[in-house]
């Protein structure tokens, strides 16, 4: 719990949840009804660049130079 | 009613901590400036190169050490008062910690800074790392070491108020923020003892003449002891902020609080049996013990990756609770007009990129590639530089409002400021990390060499300096608006009772779902002596079998 109490102004307000009195806030989502695809495709998009950057590694290590171990 | 109007004790405290940071970071902050002008040649009229490294080592000990070490301790004070509910157990011994650790840093200070005064017999350009055989100046090593009792007491401070909260709350589960505190300050524990011997153990003895002779490897092998752990002391805090604070600020709920804990009590499991991976150069240190380095290092990559899951799923629900829709367009709705939360996830994002550059560097044979090159800060600047300090200005913007009672002044420029950062780094840190890979070498005033040019693998080495020189401007740039913002905001911001939303809803998954084992705190702690022990024990007793002061390897200091 990052916080128990809600500091309410006034007796109405305590019984808002947090979304209902943050103007910001167009709806209130659950954790039945959240799905986070939008994650899902951020991981998989860096996981992707991850796995390419390290294919380049291998050029960057061993094509793009003169054999450096074994000659 | 805001934070100080409550624990004003606290508040005071918490901005006693920040001030010292603040001026750190501004010291610090504008050494490297100096440097990225003076090693890329672009300007070399402020100091000479002898004087670069004690401009190097102000940079590193105060940007990396106290800088951060400060600003944690603000942050944590901020972060116990409130989810504890109380204020500090005893305000003599939380001001004592407080002024110990001061005292250390100023001597600390003197000693570098002593190196810019001709002909002066105080110096300390030992770099960060203060490698033997370079020798600093006693004060340096001792200034230093108060810093870090100052810190154990500091976290001791933390640990009573959890006491006496207990003991009032027998039932009660450890609330988040001072969990993820304690779990910081038990790696902090384990990870400082091998600071402790090597300052205290070796280096004074050694800086104060009383014994002629050290044996390079030993200290090097205790540094890395606490030198990797110390990496991720900066770094929970800069995850206390995002698992805590940042789903807040983007218009949701942390995703889960029982991940937030496994993250934590992997990181204490972790942090410290990894030093050997700052070592694969090292001779004298048996493959086999690297190889194991490298392993658990591999797998510290876990808690980071649950970390990305967690924070940005956290993100993603407050975009789609402000609307958000599609597979990436839920983006476009987070709050990209409030500074705190642009700088907190413009440093997750750099710290997505440093990940990459740190899995080269955990690898044992890749490593050999960027060993020692400026590869090296090209990656830290993006982890520590950015991911940590970049989110500790952020947040300062939501939190200096709660600790002054003053509402911040500047949106403007404070909301530039986290941008200029990320361009700024951007444009340095790319160019350091292939400048790294051309061989161009980290910690050198002049990386210039007759009839040898570097060959780089892509972009020309022109481009490269430019990229850094401007960058580091840019960089000197946002730091003037960050302090500017900080300084105005806390001296004439307009007073309130209210200055912020400082409200923290609770996680969409709580506490009610988080197994009671991830609190025990004698479990985790002892399982990571255990690590250590295994990682250390045998190693360390190899190096110290024939003598501590009389090492039996070449090469030595004489």
């Amino acid at each position: 719990m990052p916080e128990e109490k809600s500091n309410p102004t006034n007796n109405n307000e305590s019984e808002k949840s947090w979304e209902e009195r943050n103007p910001d806030i167009v709806r209130e989502i659950t954790i039945d009804e959240y799905q986070p695809y939008g994650t899902l495709t951020l991981t998989l998009i860096y996981f992707a660049i991850v796995a390419l950057m390290w294919v380049f590694m291998y050029f960057v290590e061993f094509a793009g130079n003169a054999p450096s171990i074994i000659d | 009613m805001t934070f100080i109007h409550k624990y004003p004790k606290a508040a005071k405290v918490a901005k006693a901590n920040f001030i010292v940071a603040f001026i750190a970071l501004a010291i610090g902050g504008l050494f490297g400036f100096v440097q990225a002008l003076h090693r890329t040649n672009v300007f070399r009229g402020f100091f000479n190169s002898g004087e670069y490294y004690t401009l190097l080592t102000g940079h590193g000990v105060l940007l990396a050490l106290i800088f951060t070490t400060f600003f944690i301790a603000g942050l944590f004070v901020w972060g116990v008062t409130r989810s504890l509910d109380r204020e500090p157990e005893n305000l003599t011994f939380t001001w004592s910690w407080f002024w110990l650790m001061t005292i250390g840093l100023v001597m600390a200070t003197i000693a570098i800074l002593g190196g810019l005064v001709p002909d002066s017999s105080i110096r300390a350009a030992v770099l960060y790392t203060f490698y033997p055989p370079l020798q600093a100046h006693p004060m340096f090593y001792i200034g230093l070491a108060l810093v870090v009792v100052g810190s154990w007491m500091a976290g001791a401070d933390w640990f009573w108020s959890y006491r006496k909260w207990r003991a009032e709350n027998p039932n009660e589960r450890i609330p988040i923020l001072a969990f993820m505190t304690l779990f910081t300050m038990l790696m902090w524990y384990v990870c400082t003892i091998g600071l402790a011997l090597e300052v205290v153990g070796l280096l004074i003895p050694w800086s104060l003449g009383w014994v002629t002779e050290i044996e390079p490897l030993l200290p090097r092998t205790l540094f890395w002891f606490f030198g990797h752990a110390v990496v991720y002391f900066w770094l929970l805090p800069a995850y206390y902020v995002w698992y805590a604070i940042l789903p807040k600020l983007s218009g949701g709920r942390l995703f889960s609080d029982s991940m937030t804990r496994i993250v934590f009590i992997i990181f204490l499991l972790l942090s410290t049996p990894v030093g050997y991976h700052h070592q694969y150069a090292d001779a004298g240190i048996s493959v086999g013990f690297k190889f194991y380095a490298m392993a658990t290092t591999l797998l510290i990559l876990l808690p980071s990756l649950i970390t990305l899951f967690t924070v940005v799923a956290s993100m993603e629900h407050g975009a789609r609770q402000r609307g958000g829709k599609g597979y990436l367009k839920w983006i476009g709705k987070l709050p990209w007009d409030s500074p705190a939360f642009v700088g907190c996830a413009l440093a997750g994002i750099m710290f997505a990129a440093g990940g990459f550059s740190g899995m080269i560097n955990a690898s044992m044979n890749i490593n050999v590639l960027i060993h020692n090159t400026i590869w090296v800060p090209g990656h830290f600047h993006l982890t520590v530089g950015t991911a940590v300090a970049l989110t500790f200005m952020a947040i300062t913007y939501w939190l200096l409002p709660q600790l002054t009672g003053r509402k911040l002044k500047y949106k403007t420029l404070a909301l530039i400021q986290p941008y200029a950062w990320f361009l700024g780094m951007t444009l340095m840190s790319n160019a350091m990390h292939r400048a790294g890979l051309a061989g161009v070498p980290r910690r050198t005033a002049e990386p210039e060499y007759s009839g040898f040019d570097f060959e780089p693998i892509f972009g020309t080495m022109t481009e490269m300096k430019w990229q850094i020189a401007i960058g580091g401007t840019i960089l000197m740039i946002s730091l003037i608006l960050f302090l500017w913002v900080v300084v105005a905001s806390w001296l004439a911001g307009e007073k309130s009772d209210k200055p912020v939303d400082d409200y923290i809803p609770e996680p969409l998954s709580g506490v009610e779902h988080t197994p009671a084992i991830l609190d025990n705190m004698k479990l985790w702690f002892g399982l990571a002596l255990l690590l250590v022990v295994l990682a250390y024990a045998f190693p360390l007793w190899e190096m110290v079998a024939d003598g501590i002061f009389s090492p039996g390897a070449l090469p030595r200091p004489s």
